[in-house]
């Protein structure tokens, strides 16, 4: 078994600069084959990255999406039932027949996602179960992680809320940052051991509110919203209806 | 039963949240919105259609992009490819094209006509990668290439992009 080679972050802005020579990146390129961990940092500090997603996240507005029809989830009783409206369907689009017009199957896409909730996905996306089974905190240790963040923060975090949502396993509560505001990340496991993370931010001088929408980050399920002047995220897990009964559920107390 | 109902229900959900990020990559594949339309359309029935061959569960969000671009690859390039030659003289896409009701970001506009002019191989790679969040290796996977291609293409993309954008852009890019 070779040892994993390492690579200075200078190395790394060299390759994504252009500036690195043949050798280095072709030592960079079969390394990342191997090290999901070169992979990561290499995403984290690529230059180019932000730029697209800011450009590319403006689009589709959700009037677009809302051409997109779906049957209704009702099916017929036999298996394969759905082949005759697929093909019907397919390739042919039902835009402008209507006969799902009205529903809601569009999430709504905002002009583009804040920075924090992509940083905090990219984050996010490394956790492993193994991450947090790791993290051992007493109920006392958890209730002062709770007092200390919710003082960052400048308003309550109830420990009680967050301990008792349905199929998530508290275990810890972290201070970070963002551009200078303070940023809490609860984390949980699932009842599958995967992980789940619920995280706040201190929005300086913007008080919208906006309900939980769906949104797909870092290729993780989310939900995010916001209220009195904080932003809201829960991210993780193994599908998008658990992340959104949940982010209904916390909406309710957040 | 009931393990195909919740499996369809995965489907529809995932379908809700990747939508969007579905809806940019078959633009990436086709450059045209209304076949993004088309295309993102169909890969949502071909989903539904399809869910019951599913092994694998906990990447549904991935399977979907693995349906569009089979789609677009199998059934709707060629037409497409013939019907864009056709139409000699056709502007490149804006994104005021796109976002006409919206102030637009000079910056973020000059970065997707530059993405949207890159050939189909690096604006999908680009698009998954910088703006889906896809690990180099899932879009590999997505893409069917070796992992080494994708790395490839967006070394290219970037140089593309290093050559076609301002520099107030490239700084923006920095700025996270």
């Amino acid at each position: 078994m070779s040892q994993a080679m390492h690579f200075s972050d200078d190395n790394l802005r060299a390759y994504l600069d252009g500036q690195a020579d043949a050798d280095l990146s072709r030592l960079i390129e079969d390394a990342v084959e191997g090290d999901p961990d070169l992979e990561q940092r290499l995403m984290a500090l690529d230059p180019f990255a932000a730029a697209v997603q800011e450009a590319f996240l403006a689009v589709p507005n959700a009037a677009r999406l809302a051409k997109v029809d779906l049957p209704e989830a009702e099916r017929p009783s036999s298996g394969g039932a759905w082949r005759g409206v697929a093909v019907a369907a397919s390739l042919t689009l039902a835009v402008g027949l209507g006969f799902f017009a009205g529903r809601e199957t569009a999430p709504v896409q905002e002009a583009a996602a804040p920075t924090w909730r992509q940083q905090v996905a990219n984050y996010q996306s490394l956790y492993v179960p193994e991450t947090v089974a790791s993290i051992e905190a007493s109920p006392e240790q958890l209730q002062t992680q709770f007092e200390r963040a919710g003082a960052v923060l400048g308003r309550d975090l109830p420990l009680e809320a967050l301990a008792g949502v349905d199929g998530l396993d508290l275990r810890r509560a972290q201070v970070l940052a963002f551009n200078d505001k303070p940023l809490i990340q609860v984390a949980f496991a699932a009842d599958n051991g995967v992980p789940v993370a619920f995280c706040i931010i201190r929005l300086d001088g913007d008080d919208r509110h906006t309900d939980p929408a769906m949104d797909q980050l870092a290729g993780l399920p989310s939900a995010h919203w916001t209220r009195d002047g904080y932003g809201y995220l829960l991210i993780g897990g193994k599908g998008a209806e658990g992340i959104e009964a949940m982010s209904e559920s916390l909406a309710q107390v957040f | 039963m009931r393990e195909e109902k919740n499996l369809e229900a995965a489907v529809r959900a995932a379908i809700k949240t990747t939508l969007p990020g579905l809806w940019r990559f078959a633009l990436s594949l086709s450059r045209q919105p209304d076949v993004a339309d088309d295309l993102t359309q169909a890969t949502c029935l071909r989903a539904l259609e399809r869910y019951g061959t599913l092994r694998d569960t906990t990447r549904l969000d991935a399977w979907l992009m693995t349906i569009c671009r089979s789609i677009w690859l199998n059934e709707l390039r060629s037409r497409t490819v013939r019907q864009t030659m056709s139409l000699s003289e056709q502007p490149d896409l804006q994104i005021s094209d796109l976002k006409p009701d919206a102030e637009t970001n000079i910056f973020a506009a000059e970065v997707f006509t530059q993405v949207m002019a890159l050939p189909e191989a690096q604006r999908a790679a680009a698009i998954l990668v910088f703006v889906e969040g896809y690990s180099y290796r899932e879009a590999a996977d997505i893409l069917d290439v070796p992992i080494g291609t994708i790395m490839s293409r967006l070394s290219t993309v970037r140089a593309k992009l290093r050559e076609g954008t301002s520099d107030v852009a490239q700084s923006g890019g920095r700025d996270i």
